[in-house]
């Protein structure tokens, strides 16, 4: 049964509980207290729009793949946090890798942000652009975009449903 | 290529709207009027217009897929000869295990991030979802939070702290 409600919420994260009673045939305080229960329980972190990176001008995408020398972790945060990256991980297999997912405006961009990181000393072993880019977001300004879009996954994982605002947004 | 629709920038106002979204992205429309000091007809009419034109795509719970029983979580690089069938894209989308799909442009045709109970079960089922596409595992890479310390709630996410515009201009 939970298993329905995470299905609809993963796909309509934003469906009204009084909807999700209707799909799943429960009625409306049933899906309710299953809702809280699994946002109680951490199952559900947090819920999120999908923004379109295009409307955010952000063309360019990139799955790309990052070697740190050892000793220079503190490089590791300067990559995770810069506003391009929206998601960075460490490659189970070579912790000192880093598989990083990058938004720019376009293929300028996008090495403008790889020469940085190769100016800290990171070397860049692979860079797999795709065309699609699965997490999406949105603008104003560029940093604002891209700030934006890495806010996305970010908060809810952290905050869990207390989530606030950045105080230095608008 | 895919064609390019042309996609309206947002306003300031509608960035707010989706900073808000990006936040709790059930918060309701009059949480949300009341946070941009606007009616909420037309906090309403601002989200449904986004909606209509393609700047929101959706909306998504973010689930702990540890919890669930997924606990690994990898990006799976393919290659073909061939280019992948809208089709199969659509297919994939539709899996449970599937995350995120993203079409290769360059070496690989096609990555796929997904969630698993084992490396193995991950292999075996992108194997059965591609199962005569011409698409073969090149590379599974499997993902760990940067900061080994992370609790495992967070592990298929990664906290950054606060970034200021300043940081990095790509202009």
């Amino acid at each position: 049964m939970s298993d329905d409600i995470l299905d609809i919420l993963r796909r309509s994260g934003r469906i009204p509980v009084s909807e999700l009673a209707r799909t799943t045939g429960l009625s409306y305080s049933t899906a309710r207290d299953r809702l809280r229960r699994l946002e109680q329980q951490g199952i559900i972190r947090g819920y999120r729009v999908l923004i379109n990176p295009e409307a955010l001008d952000l063309r360019v995408h990139a799955w790309v793949v990052i070697d740190v020398p050892d000793g220079r972790e503190e490089m590791i945060g300067d990559i995770t946090e810069a506003p391009a990256t929206e998601r960075c991980y460490r490659l189970v297999s070579h912790p000192s890798r880093l598989l990083a997912l990058v938004h720019a405006r376009d293929a300028a961009g996008l090495s403008h942000i790889l020469d940085r990181w190769r100016l800290l000393g990171a070397t860049i072993d692979d860079v797999h652009l795709v065309d699609e880019a699965g997490t999406d977001t949105p603008e104003a300004d560029m940093d604002d975009a891209l700030r934006l879009l890495k806010e996305t996954e970010l908060e809810g994982a952290e905050a869990g449903f207390s989530f606030k605002e950045d105080p230095g947004s608008m | 290529m895919r064609p390019r629709k042309e996609i309206p920038r947002p306003d300031p106002m509608n960035l707010r709207i989706l900073r808000l979204l990006a936040l709790d992205a059930r918060r309701n429309y009059s949480e949300i009027a009341s946070e941009l000091g606007c009616s909420v007809n037309s906090a309403r009419d601002r989200i449904l217009a986004m909606e209509r034109r393609g700047i929101i795509r959706g909306y998504t719970a973010l689930l702990d897929e540890s919890k669930l029983g997924r606990p690994v979580h990898a990006v799976v690089f393919l290659t073909g000869s061939s280019p992948v069938r809208p089709a199969l894209l659509h297919e994939l989308q539709n899996h449970d295990w599937v995350q995120h799909i993203f079409r290769g442009a360059g070496r690989y045709r096609l990555a796929i991030e997904a969630v698993a109970c084992s490396m193995d079960e991950l292999n075996r089922l992108v194997r059965i979802a591609v199962e005569g596409a011409d698409l073969h595992i090149t590379w599974t890479a499997q993902l760990a939070p940067v900061q080994p310390a992370r609790p495992a709630t967070t592990a298929n996410l990664v906290h950054s702290p606060r970034v200021e515009p300043s940081a990095v201009s790509i202009r």
